[in-house]
């Protein structure tokens, strides 16, 4: 890979470096060996990213452009190749607990019921199963599963199960909330419930969200600040703070200041699009 | 009129199977009596039941059935016992799993009843050789099973328990045991009439006592009605195994979901 890239359409990095934010990504490299055909790749090289404690932060980008990759990072399920991710300003690497992921599939056990599903990580930090199962009814009852705690996932809807998959993360009661495209399995009308859904918890929660996403509406939907990742290999190209009110209901979609940022964040990733799609020969340019 | 419809269309599980065991036993019947089929050779539902009758009140014949019972019972559940952690464990690890595919798929091509020779040989004839017969026809199915079912559990679910911090041993009470149990369960279904064929070889071959020399006995002696009856009563064990069986399946899946593919 060329180590020079261009970074004309650098817009804004904010990278603050007092340390007093709660994630900071500095110069993150990721390369890992392409089983095809055993070349190396970088997915991502050179990004900057810092979260302030409370904050409501989505990522967006071409697809391929390792935000994903970046948020397993983040998790600690696969490690950089090059550059630092601090959580409270330690390596990533030595923190176990702070962080907790909501998957992009439910990825429930189907032989568990809901309540042991959302006790789980409790119950893998070795609390016994009926004290972590007691734990994890409030959150039950936060997400709206009440009714449903003792039912098998098979029983649920896949927004349900989308609900219980967000319960068992908060049930850990983790400092940083990773959500990985945690929505995009699910019809349109379902989504925007959820997008709400999600909200009200947040707002009732009050916790650090790192959210991933390839719908613009949804990430200005939900957050404080939208970051645009270049196509790959992947870094920051714009950092956007957004000045919308909260709370924020549905109908905030339809405002024009709303859709100023939505076409703002799509003019962004359309030329990272394009370039992608130019580089690729014209394959693959999704979001 | 319509009630009874009713009737037939609710139990149709019912009299279905019912109606069709009893129209063959019936057409059976009649071809012997009528001498379309030699009796001597065919027998006839009436003439099984006869020599069954006859049977169970000799003493000798239970003498047969405890033998060959416990021949089964000592093979099916030490190879449940076996089979499931070798299997298992023996997919945990990948390089483990490497060295012992060639030998999992390689026995299990083998054709048991040529080693038959080396087991008598090896275990000693009779009892022992019949029940290593049985235990290496049930071990076969359920060890493989365990197996691929440990590769192929679910990565997404491996990558939850690793999220959070799943201790090797949670992981496998977790995920990787209640992943496998269906395949192990599929594998115990076939082991049973493998470790019923078991019995019937081994005895066949080493023995002089058990349901299977009743079977060879009678066949020698051309007493054709004896030799039905005799395969009827294994078929019978088999179907009592097969019974609890799917009381155990009942227990550890009842959170499965009924299949829902056509009716």
């Amino acid at each position: 890979m060329v180590a020079t890239h261009d970074r004309r359409d650098t817009h804004v990095t904010t990278a603050q470096p007092d340390g007093s934010a709660l994630l900071e990504a500095r110069g993150v490299r990721m390369d890992y060996e392409r089983r095809r055909d055993g070349q190396i790749v970088t997915a991502i090289e050179g990004l900057d990213l810092s979260v302030a404690e409370g904050e409501f932060v989505s990522i967006v980008g071409p697809s391929g452009c390792g935000k994903t990759t970046f948020l397993r990072i983040v998790d600690g399920q696969v490690h950089a190749t090059g550059g630092q991710v601090l959580l409270d300003g330690r390596p990533i690497e030595e923190v176990r607990r702070d962080r907790a992921m909501v998957f992009q599939e439910p990825l429930l056990f189907p032989w568990f019921s809901v309540v042991r599903n959302v006790a789980y990580g409790l119950e893998c930090q070795n609390v016994p199963i009926a004290e972590a199962a007691r734990r994890a009814e409030p959150y039950i009852e936060l997400v709206g599963l009440a009714k449903f705690k003792g039912h098998y996932p098979h029983e649920l809807s896949g927004g349900m199960q989308q609900r219980a998959n967000l319960a068992r993360a908060l049930t850990v009661n983790p400092r940083l909330l990773l959500m990985d495209e945690p929505f995009s399995a699910l019809d349109a009308q379902t989504r925007e419930l959820m997008q709400r859904e999600l909200l009200r918890i947040w707002e009732e929660w009050k916790r650090t969200v790192l959210f991933v996403t390839h719908q613009i509406g949804e990430a200005v939907y939900l957050s404080d600040r939208v970051i645009v990742m270049s196509g790959a290999p992947g870094r920051v190209v714009a950092d956007i703070r957004l000045d919308l009110p909260r709370p924020r209901p549905l109908e905030v979609k339809r405002t024009p200041r709303f859709q100023e940022y939505e076409d703002e964040i799509w003019h962004l990733i359309e030329r990272q699009v394009v370039i992608n799609f130019e580089q690729s020969g014209g394959g693959e340019a999704g979001l | 009129m319509n009630r009874v419809v009713r009737w037939f269309r609710r139990h149709d599980t019912f009299w279905l199977p019912v109606t069709s065991l009893f129209v063959f036993l019936a057409l059976w019947q009649l071809a012997s009596t009528s001498g379309i089929v030699q009796e001597r050779f065919f027998s006839s539902p009436v003439g099984v039941v006869q020599a069954g009758i006859k049977t169970v009140q000799d003493d000798r014949f239970w003498n047969d059935v405890s033998i060959s019972a416990s021949e089964f019972a000592v093979g099916y559940a030490v190879a449940v016992v076996v089979a499931i952690p070798f299997g298992v464990v023996s997919a945990l690890y990948r390089r483990l799993g490497y060295a012992v595919e060639p030998f999992l798929n390689g026995l299990n091509a083998t054709p048991r009843i040529a080693l038959l020779p080396l087991i008598v040989l090896w275990a000693g004839i009779g009892w022992p050789a019949t029940t290593v017969t049985v235990f290496i026809g049930v071990f076969m199915p359920i060890a493989i099973n365990a197996f691929y079912a440990v590769r192929t559990v679910d990565r997404g679910f491996l990558t939850v328990a690793n999220h959070f911090g799943a201790s090797q041993r949670r992981k496998l009470r977790t995920v990787i045991l209640p992943s496998v149990v269906p395949f192990v369960l599929a594998g115990a279904r076939l082991g049973i009439g493998r470790g019923v064929l078991g019995v019937v070889i081994g005895e066949f071959y080493s023995s002089t006592a058990g349901l299977g020399n009743f079977i060879f006995v009678a066949g020698a002696t051309l007493q054709i009605d004896k030799i039905i009856f005799g395969a009827l009563f294994m078929t019978t064990i088999a179907l009592v195994a097969f019974l609890a069986l799917e009381r155990v399946e009942r227990r550890v899946e009842s959170w499965r979901p009924d299949l829902e593919f056509g009716t």
